[in-house]
């Protein structure tokens, strides 16, 4: 479905987004499906807490669609921009006025709420991480803890740890790999599901 | 910014941790949305982030990813609950105990980590009451039974974990009880909630409590989060930073 690009770059086609324009429902679905990690794991990154993320993400996809219903992306090759700010703008949104969604009120006579992250889905990954996560030395764990978790910078890390900056990089960029690669092989044999 | 750039310059791990300057973060949500690998990587290290901060020891430093441990939401924030106003005293009421845990001699901090309890003023209710711990637990902290007040405020906390009035009170409570682990983690769940009434007190309260337990450098970077509000705490963040120096 996507046209890939230099370094694995993919860029969603803009005839599925014209074709909502043209009033095609199925192809909001293509829309949600396609979007729906990349919001999910921006909201996620911005409000810390998952829930809050599916509904973000919820809400700025129905946002776009309803938007793309009503024809107001003029320029359809910027679909990618379009939904990346109008996630910006919901995001900050949610912390301005958390109380107030004003975009579902909008939308739900009109719209079925759109498919988000499949909470499934991501409990196999979990699952299935935790696996490789347990094979890490606990030193190992305790530093991605501490870079991920507490923000801290590998000197600090290994200030607290008694470990030098770099076999703290070392570590951390060693237990990332492997981490990496076991989630790669995963995905490569369960292919991602179809909203 | 290209795939290169992200992998060398660890910018999904710091992306994760809330730690990349703006222009950064949007280059790299601009990539990310376009580049299938980038964003498996970046989805690998928030699952990684929900694991390892889930599987933290209770006693560790609650941090960014508190909520994906605790299911605490910010939610807090959509204003199902009351809010609350509370004022720090200008007059000492009740000093901190030094932790159980740790020997008042052999901390350095235990002088800079004490505190006059906040004052608990007056509850603005909006939608629903107050829960009977709540004001059982608020009750035994105007009495100075902080123990009392640890023990009601957990079950008012824990029942409610959007509370963010609740938690906070819960986590002073439990320093000026002795407890600091615990008090330092309820601290940490409401500094977690993002944008409440209570975030900048919760982030300063942390910051004495990681005194309590001699954690000077977790203290500092907590007191410098505070310094970064440039709220009602600004000033006394700053000088129990020049004196952690």
């Amino acid at each position: 479905m996507n046209a890939s690009g230099p370094e694995g770059i993919e860029e969603f086609p803009v005839e599925v987004a014209l074709r909502i324009g043209r009033g095609d429902r199925s192809s909001e679905s293509v829309l949600a499906a396609h979007f729906s990690r990349r919001v999910f794991a921006m909201a996620l990154s911005r409000v810390r807490e998952e829930e809050a993320a599916r509904d973000l993400t919820q809400d700025i996809l129905t946002s776009v669609i309803v938007a793309l219903r009503a024809g107001r992306l003029r320029e359809a090759d910027r679909l990618t921009g379009f939904v990346l700010a109008t996630a910006r703008n919901r995001i900050s949104n949610h912390f301005r006025e958390q109380s107030r969604r004003p975009s579902m009120e909008e939308a739900t006579e009109t719209l079925e709420a759109p498919p988000t992250v499949d909470r499934v889905e991501v409990k196999e990954q979990r699952e299935h991480l935790r696996k490789a996560l347990d094979r890490l030395d606990g030193p190992d764990r305790e530093i991605l803890r501490l870079n991920l978790i507490e923000s801290e910078r590998p000197e600090e890390i290994g200030r607290r740890m008694g470990l030098s900056t770099e076999a703290v990089r070392q570590r951390k960029s060693r237990a990332l790999r492997k981490l990496f690669e076991w989630m790669e092989r995963f995905r490569s044999q369960r292919p991602r599901r179809v909203y | 910014m290209n795939c290169q750039w992200v992998e060398h310059g660890d910018i999904a791990e710091r992306y994760v941790a809330g730690t990349l300057p703006e222009a950064d973060r949007d280059a790299f949500e601009e990539h990310f949305f376009s580049c299938e690998a980038c964003l498996a990587r970046l989805e690998t290290l928030q699952h990684t982030a929900a694991l390892v901060g889930a599987a933290a020891p209770a006693t560790s430093r609650g941090g960014r990813y508190w909520p994906l441990a605790v299911a605490a939401g910010l939610m807090v924030v959509l204003g199902v609950t009351f809010q609350m106003t509370t004022r720090r005293t200008e007059q000492p009421i009740q000093v901190a105990q030094a932790p159980k845990a740790a020997a008042p001699a052999a901390n350095p901090w235990a002088e800079l980590s004490r505190f006059d309890a906040p004052e608990y003023r007056t509850a603005l209710v909006r939608g629903t009451a107050p829960s009977a711990d709540f004001r059982a637990g608020m009750a035994a902290y105007q009495k100075r039974d902080f123990a009392s007040a640890a023990a009601s405020l957990r079950q008012a906390a824990d029942r409610n974990p959007k509370d963010a009035a609740a938690g906070f009170f819960a986590g002073v409570s439990e320093l000026l009880a002795g407890n600091a682990a615990a008090g330092i983690q309820r601290l940490a769940a409401v500094d977690s909630m993002g944008f409440t009434p209570y975030q900048e007190e919760a982030r300063f309260y942390r910051a004495k409590g990681l005194l309590q337990t001699g954690d000077a450098e977790g203290a500092r970077k907590a007191l410098e989060a505070v310094a970064a509000m440039r709220g009602d705490l600004e000033t006394a963040a700053k000088d129990l930073l020049t004196k952690l120096r």
